[in-house]
């Protein structure tokens, strides 16, 4: 959607500030090269490395026994409670009450990301800010729910006549589904007292149900997607059950509250046969409602989202609009749905034989028309575009107003499809000298690497940006740079050499860090966290690679495999001890 | 994402199926805001510039009176409001360094807090800012007005901070050291919230106490859930829902709250203004209302989050500003830069003008203000945060002259060599070192003028002497 334009080129400018003029500490020192495809420990790979889940042998006391310490070959590690984010709240109030109202973009923060993702629960916080509109929200919603002739089923009773009644019908039908667990008797009481006591103040029977389902929406029952262990501070790892598995699946892969097939098979106690669970995460990724995992999940891993503040200079590049914009959009969005489907393995999302374009693209692209205003499949092959790094949404987006940004463009091919983690520059960065007059974008980034401590990631990054400097801050082609003609061909450092982006992305495709760095985003998004030390999380990492190397890069197999994960379908506590905040 | 409009008032309003009214029952006023009027309220303000200042185009030269005539070139917009306004040349802020990269980040964190981010996005701890500070201290003292503060934000989080988590980059108030506050970004949301304005038909005084007996029915029943479940629960998590218990208790404290009848109210600023002029000049009127009619007295502003609004062609920049200022030596950029910081002191100017035409008393409203405003790094180019730049508009209720360039120097000068340095407990060293010149003691000093008596801020150790005398 069209963002307020604010600071456009945010991501790219941080971008800069990490790379382009850091004297790098040693890259390659951290980078999880997988070139045997044996996986080595990397504590801080891609993030900052989740260190502290304060287990390891921390003891709060409790447990039942021998559970004071971890086992990293089993430890499944701790998710703490979640809170809803924009769009999982927006997609949970519209299957809970069929509207389309929803927080604002404009008015509600920005969910902050950790690792890549904002559904990280550690580093969510909430002020009076997210309540306030959280509840005008909610008010707005049920006003509308409650407004509707006829009502839908969950709000409607059979004995209109008797209020109290009436109301513990309404709390019998609704907290369950707004809760994502089944709501016993002495707390539903609670919730049709509010109603009661307002019927009792003088409100109508509207008025005093719409102060009940309030109060539901601002419950932290709702707000935050809880899991409770019979031991909270406990390491003892427990299987989930029905209700917060079929939670955690739906809300990976709809960004949603789960639908009546999943409730059903956790009521009946089956989700957590693998088949049932298999058969339900099949059915899942055909429904629309798995729109929200592209959204949500390539919408973060790729730049889609990033792409909505790309704020090139509309002086020098007036073709860009918000129409190109959707266009460039839909072009990864399409591609990675194929992906997700099975139409392509993963690999093609860098070397696909087709692509999905509107005229508009394609003549943005310098291509034949395809007849077409929507998005549709076209053959691209030989024409240098189709693959993600040849992608406007990719090319956009790591771009500064007015130049292209070589290093910008490395660095994310680096870091989202290679998972390799660029480290921070040292105290003290000296002014950058003045570019010297007629020299090329290929020589300038060359002096930038003559300090040894930058070359080590500079090296991997520059050859990278520079096959892609055919394309410019738009993604339009273009032969020369300054007058420079340029040159698309590179050499990594390892030797691996390229003659254009589309030999790039086909090294990048065959690299085997990338299937293994795709599993590490998926998995973190699957759980909200990121991966911490002294978990399974490395082995579980490794496990995923294979299995999707195995399938031949069949993300729905990732997506089973996350799913089939011991993480994902089990937890533990967390005996951290927090300090006291003044 | 189109599936979810931009709920505004209007949606919401529609969605209830009613129409506005504000709340005017002076029954309902709570006694303390009545008691808070007799005071001469005395108001503070921290705007935030984003990527710093060229310090040969900033500082006055030598200490002395501000002389309106040789002003230097980024602060000749100043001018016609130059005898009130104090340039404050050499203080540090040396914990907003904690390590390497990322120092806009920790900057802008580190402006208000004056405490070093720690770099885990598991463990996101700061400290708490100078204007949460004045708000806490303020209703410590009884002093109670609408909204106890105001945090406001032009633009929202940058769009990658994965090398410092990203609330340090975007929030520069802090309640506590692990809760930053979100700032508002959309004007129509400042309105809404500074007037209390509700969604409901014109109410009698029985329907609208009736609707507050609802409204708190509701939370209560909110926070017995968040405490039972708390039982349940372990540390890290408990700490998370307490702060939603403390952001539902203060949606609780405010419901109850109006406007004062005394002031006249603004109108609802117009839907759909997407350009950031437009936008920035209604979050000007919106603070001069809150000031008008004291409905705050504390307010943070941010004129970008980090790394700031990208490209300022408002400005007559078309490049990257953040960019700019990391190739300062090329071409012509550093001019693109000081066009940048001229539009940015240009609005500090015109909002101190309009302060000081808006009488108060037998003043101005600028007799009662502190408008103090920095940056998150001293120089763009170096990501230093010593010597920063810093403007002190208003005088504080009279607490100090104004007109004049005070230039600090630290005690002890080892401090900026050590924090320069990568061993952490050097650079702690530096921070905890008695020198006068640390920004936290001009943050003690602001406090001060609010009638908050020996708050810390981060590292200060005193308050601002030079300031004052």
């Amino acid at each position: 959607m069209p963002q307020v334009p604010v600071s456009s080129a945010r991501a790219r400018a941080a971008a800069t500030c990490l790379v382009a003029l850091s004297s790098c500490l040693a890259c390659t020192a951290v980078v999880e090269t997988g070139s045997d495809g044996t996986p080595r420990r990397v504590p801080s790979e891609n993030g900052s490395g989740a260190s502290s889940s304060g287990g390891g042998g921390t003891d709060s006391g409790s447990g039942a026994g021998g559970a004071n310490t971890t086992n990293p070959s089993t430890d499944p590690g701790t998710v703490g409670v979640r809170r809803l984010n924009r769009a999982e709240y927006n997609n949970t109030v519209r299957d809970l009450f069929d509207t389309s109202l929803g927080l604002s973009p404009e008015s509600f923060p920005q969910d902050d990301k950790a690792g890549g993702f904002d559904n990280n629960a550690r580093i969510q916080t909430v002020t009076d800010l997210h309540v306030g509109h959280y509840r005008t929200t909610a008010k707005a919603v049920i006003a509308e729910a409650l407004g509707k002739e006829p009502r839908s089923a969950a709000f409607t009773c059979d004995e209109p006549g008797d209020f109290a009644a009436c109301a513990g019908q309404i709390a019998e039908q609704f907290l369950p589904l707004a809760f994502r667990r089944p709501v016993p008797q002495t707390e539903r009481a609670r919730f049709v007292s509010v109603a009661t006591t307002a019927k009792a103040d003088g409100g109508t029977e509207t008025e005093s149900l719409a102060w009940m389902l309030e109060a539901a929406l601002l419950s932290p029952s709702f707000l935050y997607i809880v899991e409770l262990d019979p031991e909270p501070t406990a390491l003892t790892a427990r299987p989930l059950d029905d209700f917060e598995l079929a939670t955690r699946l739906s809300y990976f892969i709809y960004s949603s509250t789960p639908d009546a097939p999943l409730r059903a098979a956790a009521v009946e106690g089956t989700l957590r046969e693998p088949a049932a669970l298999v058969a339900q995460l099949e059915r899942m990724l055909e429904d629309p409602k798995a729109r929200a995992f592209t959204d949500n999940f390539a919408g973060q891993w790729l730049p889609i989202r990033d792409l909505d503040e790309a704020q090139p200079d509309a002086t020098r590049f007036p073709g860009f609009d918000e129409a190109l914009r959707g266009a460039m959009r839909s072009e990864t969005q399409l591609l990675f749905r194929d992906v997700l489907t099975g139409t392509l393995s993963a690999k093609e999302l860098l070397v696909p034989s087709y692509g999905y374009l509107n005229d508009r693209l394609a003549e943005h692209y310098g291509l034949a028309p395809v007849g077409s205003k929507e998005p549709i499949k076209t053959p691209l092959a030989e024409t240098g575009r189709g693959g993600l790094l040849q992608q406007g949404t990719v090319l956009a987006s790591f771009a500064h107003p007015t130049e292209t940004a070589p290093v910008l463009r490395g660095q994310w091919v680096l870091t989202k499809l290679l998972c390799q983690k660029v480290p921070s520059p040292p105290n003290g960065i000296p002014p950058e000298p003045g570019a010297v007059a007629g020299k090329s974008r290929r020589e300038r980034l060359a002096e930038h690497r003559v300090n040894p401590s930058c070359a080590a990631c500079h090296a991997m990054m520059d050859p990278m940006g520079l096959s892609l400097e055919n394309y410019d801050v738009v993604g339009a082609w273009r032969e020369t740079d300054q007058g420079v003609p340029i040159d698309p061909s590179g050499t990594l450092p390892d030797g691996r050499a390229f003659a254009n982006p589309r030999e790039l992305a086909q090294l990048v495709a065959e690299d085997p860090a990338f299937p293994r760095c795709l599993g590490r985003h998926l998995y973190s998004y699957a759980l909200g966290r990121e991966t911490m030390d002294g978990t399974m999380d490395e082995q579980v990492v490794s496990e995923l690679a294979s299995k999707f190397v195995a399938s031949d890069y069949r993300l729905a197999e990732l997506v089973k495999a996350v799913v089939a994960s011991k993480p994902f379908l089990s937890r533990r506590g967390d005996p951290s001890v927090e300090e006291v905040a003044p | 994402m189109s599936r979810f409009p931009m709920l505004g008032r209007r949606a919401l309003l529609r969605g209830a199926g009613v129409c506005l009214a504000l709340p005017f029952f002076e029954s309902l006023r709570p006694r303390e805001l009545r008691a808070a009027d007799a005071e001469v309220a005395k108001r503070v303000l921290y705007w935030l510039i984003p990527n710093g200042v060229i310090e040969e185009d900033w500082r006055p030269g030598a200490a002395g009176a501000l002389d309106a005539a040789k002003l230097p070139r980024s602060l000749k917009p100043l001018a016609d409001v130059a005898s009130h306004v104090n340039i404050l040349s050499g203080l540090d802020n040396l914990p907003a360094t904690p390590d390497g990269i990322g120092d806009h980040a920790p900057g802008l964190a580190g402006f208000l807090t004056c405490a070093s981010a720690n770099r885990d996005n598991n463990d996101v701890r700061l400290g708490t800012s100078a204007d949460q500070l004045a708000a806490q201290g303020l209703l410590a003292r009884g002093v109670k007005t609408l909204r106890p503060s105001l945090e406001l934000s032009m633009t929202g989080p940058p769009g990658f901070c994965d090398d410092y988590p990203c609330p340090y980059g975007s929030s520069m108030s802090w309640s506590d050291p692990k809760t930053p506050r979100a700032p508002r970004r959309d004007p129509r949301d400042v309105w809404s919230y500074l007037t209390g304005a509700t969604s409901g038909g014109p109410l009698t005084a029985d329907e609208q106490a009736r609707r507050l007996r609802g409204d708190t029915s509701v939370l209560d029943l909110v926070l017995e859930d968040v405490t039972s479940l708390q039982n349940k629960l372990g540390a890290s998590d408990r700490h998370k829902l307490d702060q939603y218990a403390t952001a539902v208790r203060r949606i609780e404290s405010e419901i109850s709250a109006l406007p004062p009848t005394s002031c006249k109210l603004r109108d609802e600023p117009p839907a759909n203004v997407t350009g950031y002029e437009q936008r920035f000049n209604l979050m000007m009127d919106l603070q001069l209302f809150a000031l008008e009619c004291d409905l705050t007295r504390v307010i943070s502003f941010m004129f970008a989050t980090s790394f700031g609004p990208g490209s300022m062609p408002w400005a007559g920049v078309p490049d990257d500003f953040h960019n700019l200022t990391h190739h300062e030596g090329e071409g012509d950029n550093k001019e693109k830069i000081l066009k940048c910081i001229d539009w940015e002191v240009k609005q500090v100017a015109a909002f101190v003008a309009r302060l000081r035409d808006t009488p108060e008393g037998e003043g101005s409203l600028l007799d009662n203000v502190s408008l103090c405003v920095s940056s998150d790094v001293g120089r763009g180019a170096r990501h230093n945060h010593d010597n920063l730049p810093v403007l002190l508009a208003g005088r504080g209720g009279g607490a100090w002259k104004t007109g004049r360039h005070l230039v600090f120097e630290p005690e002890d000068k080892t401090a900026r060599s050590l924090a320069g340095t990568r061993d952490p407990q050097k650079r702690a060293t530096a921070s905890a070192m008695p020198n006068s010149n640390k920004l936290a003691n001009l943050h003690v000093s602001l406090l001060e003028t609010l009638g908050v008596q020996g708050a810390v801020v981060g590292n200060s150790h005193r308050s601002l002497p030079q300031l004052v005398t």
